[in-house]
């Protein structure tokens, strides 16, 4: 079970704060305390922070002043393909770009990218029209990001698929969808795709917010997720992402494992 | 390589090893929680984990040695998933356990039926080698330099397969 660290995001108004005054302070504060919490790799994401022209070289910068504090790898996080290039250039270890929606225009430019800069993809199970309601449309997209790959040459394991949750508060039905989505995920290719969600949408604008995402983290790793773009600094939810890996047998059992899934 | 450090003695003897920089035997009692456990114990207290050896304590062969199996495998699959702390090699006291089981040492006289004690003892120490060899056993204690021979063959053939 892979933590993408969520917190570097321009959406938060200290890293939006950050990213106007080019002060490395704040995005270098969660580089670091996001892999204390138990963060594999960092999503990298400038939000709107910032004009539109000047993204590109703002997010090259952010992914410099990061990789001055952190060894962790990057989620290259922008609808913006040109700053993601702008990053992949710049990264020193593999990075995964995220995202990529089954489009053929998208796929044409993301995946010849992702083989160039030896990089992993999320593949968002949705295209133009949006995210489709059922389990059955989101994983005919995925077959669609699957095809892409192995016509790209992209390894399926850097192939993450993302079947898209949406907060339970206004979207309950997607919930169930999105777990089915992602067992079906898991048969589509052998090896097979990885599969990660973006946590903590789940949850938005919902009084128990980490309740929820801890609980549906629990039943999505059940279901065959393999990495969440999550809080990591919640130690409760690091601690079931944990205690999951244990109760699948994916590792040996020791009183410790809170600890040794945390260590490097 | 020191030892026997065990759950309830550790300190002393991995602070003995880190001072002096040798490596350390971590003996659990055929648990694979404990062997783990102790591994990330010792660890903790400053010990390189390439300065640490997993004694799983083994038995003799008819004495539950596919119990041992069953752990040493768990531990190896463990290890090649990366699992870290079940990296270690593994040593084990083959000559003692061996050579404990009433079929390595009674004699002739004593069950006739049971062949010449000499080669007996030998092969019982040799095939308990053998087997735990098969599941990934890196240092063998031995006894008998008769079964050290034939185990030495075994790994021999095993390597020229």
């Amino acid at each position: 079970m892979l933590i993408f660290g969520e917190r570097i995001n321009g959406m938060f108004t200290d890293i939006g704060d950050a990213l106007r005054n080019k002060d490395p302070k704040a995005i270098q504060y969660w580089a670091v305390k996001q892999q204390e919490g138990g963060a594999h790799y960092l999503d990298v994401n400038s939000g709107p922070a910032i004009p539109t022209e000047e993204r590109v070289a703002a997010y090259e910068w952010m992914v410099n002043v990061i990789q001055e504090v952190s060894e962790l790898p990057l989620v290259l996080d922008s609808t913006n393909y040109n700053a993601i290039e702008a990053g992949l250039k710049v990264c020193k270890r593999p990075a995964i770009i995220n995202s990529c929606p089954a489009e053929q225009a998208k796929i044409e430019r993301v995946f010849p990218m992702a083989i160039q800069y030896n990089a992993g993809i999320i593949g968002l199970t949705m295209d133009k029209k949006g995210i489709p309601k059922d389990a059955e449309n989101r994983v005919a997209f995925a077959m669609e990001l699957v095809a892409a790959a192995d016509e790209y040459g992209l390894a399926m394991e850097d192939l993450f698929i993302d079947p898209l949750i949406l907060p339970v508060n206004v979207a309950q039905e997607h919930a169930p969808e999105v777990l089915e989505s992602l067992r079906q995920v898991k048969m589509l290719a052998n090896p097979a795709p990885r599969t990660v969600l973006g946590l903590s949408n789940v949850s938005q604008k919902s009084p128990d917010r980490n309740l929820i995402n801890r609980t549906y983290l629990a039943m999505a790793i059940a279901s065959g997720l393999d990495a969440a773009i999550m809080d990591a600094n919640d130690d409760d939810l690091v601690d079931v992402a944990a205690t999951a890996q244990i109760l699948l047998n994916r590792s040996v059992y020791a009183d410790s494992y809170l600890k040794v899934f945390r260590a490097r | 390589m020191i030892g026997i450090a065990e759950q309830d003695n550790y300190k002393s003897i991995a602070a003995a090893a880190m001072v002096h920089k040798h490596t350390l035997i971590a003996r659990s009692p055929l648990d694979i929680n404990i062997c783990k456990q102790l591994n990330i114990l010792i660890h903790e207290m400053g010990l390189p984990l390439n300065k640490i050896v997993i004694d799983p304590t083994v038995a003799g062969l008819g004495f539950g040695i596919e119990y041992v199996y069953s752990i040493m495998e768990r531990a190896r699959l463990g290890a090649l998933a990366n699992d870290k702390m079940l990296s270690m090699p593994i040593i084990c006291t083959v000559g003692y356990e061996a050579n404990r089981c009433k079929e390595a040492y009674a004699s002739n006289e004593e069950f006739p039926g049971w062949g010449d004690l000499e080669d007996r003892g030998v092969l019982w120490e040799a095939v308990t080698a053998s087997g735990v060899l098969q599941v990934g056993a890196s240092i063998l204690v031995m006894r008998n330099p008769a079964a050290v021979k034939v185990v030495q063959k075994n790994i021999a053939d095993m390597f020229n397969k």
